[in-house]
């Protein structure tokens, strides 16, 4: 019996020990994680508000006297007003109306069945594997000729048009998850397509859109060349060209790391709270389908 | 008399950022849309090359241009001329005007500004490369400044002390484009063109090494921009550097840090060719896309900002504008960097940079078979019969 009872005993403190050395390699690789993700932002976020004597100073400046003289230089630089309004504009337009209509292109594809809808939707897909670069020179003849060059509406429809493949696949996946009997119940208490999208489709994948607003804003509010290439005046240019604009001293040599780094705070700003605010719709978007 | 033209749209005109406050008052307040009718919307175009290559190249296939008349740098003077991206400049110009530009000027117009013999660019500034010195240490150490290569190759026993973290010298160095520019100077002091890899090229490349086996050079400028380099040098930590005019901006900007003798100007250490033609003075100018749907106007403007009152005017402005014509550098009278352009002019040191046909391209072949021999990966002949072998292929 006392022998039992030992055993027992060195099995449970063994187990114990076990689970602390788990514990201790998960917070172990935690830490490492967190390091090599937020070390980066930590340095932007220094260099930001570091006077340019203290950036490249051996030893380096971990901890700097915090100035906010390059966020006041920068926004001396560029119209920064602008550019964040035109950024918000940009990016909220386009998630809205590339994830609009990759709805309703979703929910025709999950639904009417057609003779070689797969490879259409393939197809579709496929378009995402054009590199960006190689459809500049098309687009600029298509927005000169409808007079949309440096405008925001041409650069939304432009990014929209980008986005909307990637989102229609994901969102077809979603929409198949939704058991087409509960449309079916609807239509037959009288409910027309409007009613039908409004009052099941989109509450019930409403974690994948969510989701896809949230990366489709990100990818839009990062992307630099559709502005690059189709902008030149502050009316449309956004807060990612501003990178490629601000300077040093009066002449083009060299780079204003500092300047860089607090355009590169303020940009990634909108990005961490609307993934704050949206955690927990990304998270049951990434996770789960509509319903089982 | 220029010509009156009415019109409904802005010209647009596309500047680096630096220059757009300057050039805003400029056309203001020498009223060149009173004298022209000409209205102007002064547009910050991209700093980078590359970026503006970028846009550049879309507006032009699609034959179209984002800009009306911009100002741009070198490379992209290359590039878009062989693409033809710019209309020919030689009719605006009236014919004495090139009776005004000296002749390190000319010579600068003649290899970068003109392809298949028609102008495509007209430099408003000549920025050289300058080499400054801490002459109040050179002072202490009762040490001459350094006139040639030996001098210079010399002081690295009188200021390195490498556990310090203070050089002799140090340059940008970085490949991606600095270590070309070096390069370039290096080897014109030899006596060559880097981009014919001959002996030039191979004795610029030897001297770089023994600068840096005899610890001048740091060997840490490999890995170095400018904006390093004049960190470093604002740190107390090197005794003479080359580098681009802005410094004269930072350096004077460094309040706490900046007196008389921290940051003098001297004459390029002179090599085996000698002290003519012993740095080179990069530079940019006004062009006109040829896909600009205003052509006429954009042509009134670059007469307008080539003209000679105008443009010996502009340089109060801000030393942007600051040309090797005759009448801007009596304009500027020797202030700033006027002084030192001056210098450099009368000095006869300024040569023009050296030119490639596919110079983007050529660069980087430079630039990676210095590098790997410059960091012991390879011998110096294999680098020269490396660079040699892909530049015959490009």
């Amino acid at each position: 019996m006392t022998t039992t009872t030992t055993t027992t005993r060195t099995a449970v403190a063994r187990r114990d020990r076990l689970v602390n050395w788990n514990k201790v390699a998960l917070y172990a690789a935690l830490f490492v994680f967190l390091f090599v993700v937020l070390s980066p932002f930590f340095w932007i976020v220094k260099s930001s508000v570091s006077g340019p004597d203290e950036l490249f100073k051996v030893p380096p400046v971990y901890l700097p006297h915090v100035t906010m003289e390059n966020y006041r230089a920068l926004a001396d630089q560029v119209p920064l007003y602008e550019y964040v309004r035109n950024s918000l504009v940009y990016s909220v337009s386009s998630a809205l109306l590339s994830v609009s209509v990759s709805f309703m292109a979703a929910y025709a594809f999950a639904r009417i069945s057609v003779p070689g809808r797969n490879l259409l939707l393939w197809l579709f897909v496929l378009t995402m594997a054009l590199p960006e670069i190689a459809t500049i020179i098309p687009l600029y003849r298509l927005l000169a000729e409808m007079k949309m060059l440096d405008s925001l509406i041409g650069l939304v429809i432009v990014m929209s048009s980008v986005l909307v493949p990637f989102t229609v696949w994901v969102l077809v996946a979603f929409i198949q998850q939704v058991p087409y009997e509960i449309e079916e119940a609807a239509i037959i208490d009288g409910a027309n397509l409007f009613q039908i999208f409004r009052r099941i489709m989109i509450p019930l994948t409403s974690p994948a859109l969510a989701t896809m607003l949230v990366i489709n804003f990100i990818n839009a509010w990062n992307n630099l060349l559709y502005p690059l290439a189709f902008s030149v005046s502050p009316k449309s240019k956004t807060l990612s060209v501003a990178i490629t604009e601000v300077f040093q001293a009066r002449s083009p040599w060299g780079r204003p790391w500092n300047m860089v780094s607090a355009l590169g705070v303020a940009m990634v700003i909108p990005a961490i709270i609307l993934v704050l605010f949206s955690q927990k719709a990304i998270v049951r978007g990434l996770t789960r389908g509509a319903i089982k | 008399m220029p010509n009156i033209i009415l019109q409904r749209e802005p010209l647009k005109f596309g500047l680096g950022g630096w220059a757009i406050d300057s050039m805003t008052q400029i056309l203001q307040e020498l009223d060149f849309t009173g004298q022209t009718g000409i209205e102007v919307e002064v547009l910050t175009r991209p700093g980078a090359p590359d970026e503006m290559i970028t846009q550049m190249a879309s507006g032009a296939q699609a034959g179209n241009s984002p800009y009306d008349v911009i100002d741009f740098e070198d490379e992209l003077a290359v590039t878009g001329s062989r693409a033809g991206w710019y209309m020919g400049l030689d009719d605006l110009l009236p014919s004495d005007f090139w009776d005004d530009w000296t002749e390190g000027a000319l010579g600068v117009t003649d290899v970068w500004d003109r392809y298949d013999g028609e102008l495509f660019r007209i430099h408003h500034n000549f920025e050289a490369c300058y080499w400054w010195a801490r002459k109040d240490w050179f002072d202490a150490k009762g040490i001459a400044l350094p006139t040639t290569w030996e001098e210079a190759a010399a002081l690295g026993d009188a200021f390195t002390d490498a556990d310090a973290g203070v050089w002799a010298t140090e340059d940008g160095l970085v490949s991606g484009g600095f270590l070309n520019v070096y390069l370039a100077v290096i080897t014109m002091q030899a006596g060559g063109n880097p981009f014919e890899v001959g002996d030039e090229f191979r004795t610029a490349l030897e001297y770089v090494n023994d600068l840096m086996k005899s610890k001048t050079l740091n060997p840490a400028s490999l890995q170095k921009d400018y904006d390093q380099q004049n960190a470093d040098y604002l740190a107390d930590r090197v005794a003479f550097m080359r580098q681009w005019p802005f410094f004269y901006d930072l350096a004077h900007g460094a309040e706490d840090w900046y007196e008389e003798g921290k940051a003098v100007v001297i004459l390029p250490p002179a090599g085996p060719a000698g002290a003519k033609n012993s740095t080179y003075a990069a530079g940019w100018g006004w062009g006109i896309p040829k896909n600009t749907k205003r052509g006429d106007e954009a042509k009134e403007l670059v007469k307008w900002l080539v003209d000679k009152q105008n443009a010996a005017k502009m340089v109060d402005y801000s030393v942007w504008y600051l040309g090797a014509r005759n009448s801007v550098l009596e304009a500027a009278n020797g202030e700033g960097v006027a002084e030192y352009l001056q210098m450099y002019s009368d000095a006869g040191v300024i040569g023009t940079r050296p030119f490639d046909e596919n110079f983007v391209q050529a660069s980087s072949i430079l630039e990676e078979s210095a590098s790997a021999y410059l960091t012991d990966q390879i011998s110096l002949d294999d680098a020269v019969d490396q660079a040699r072998s892909r530049m015959e292929r490009l």
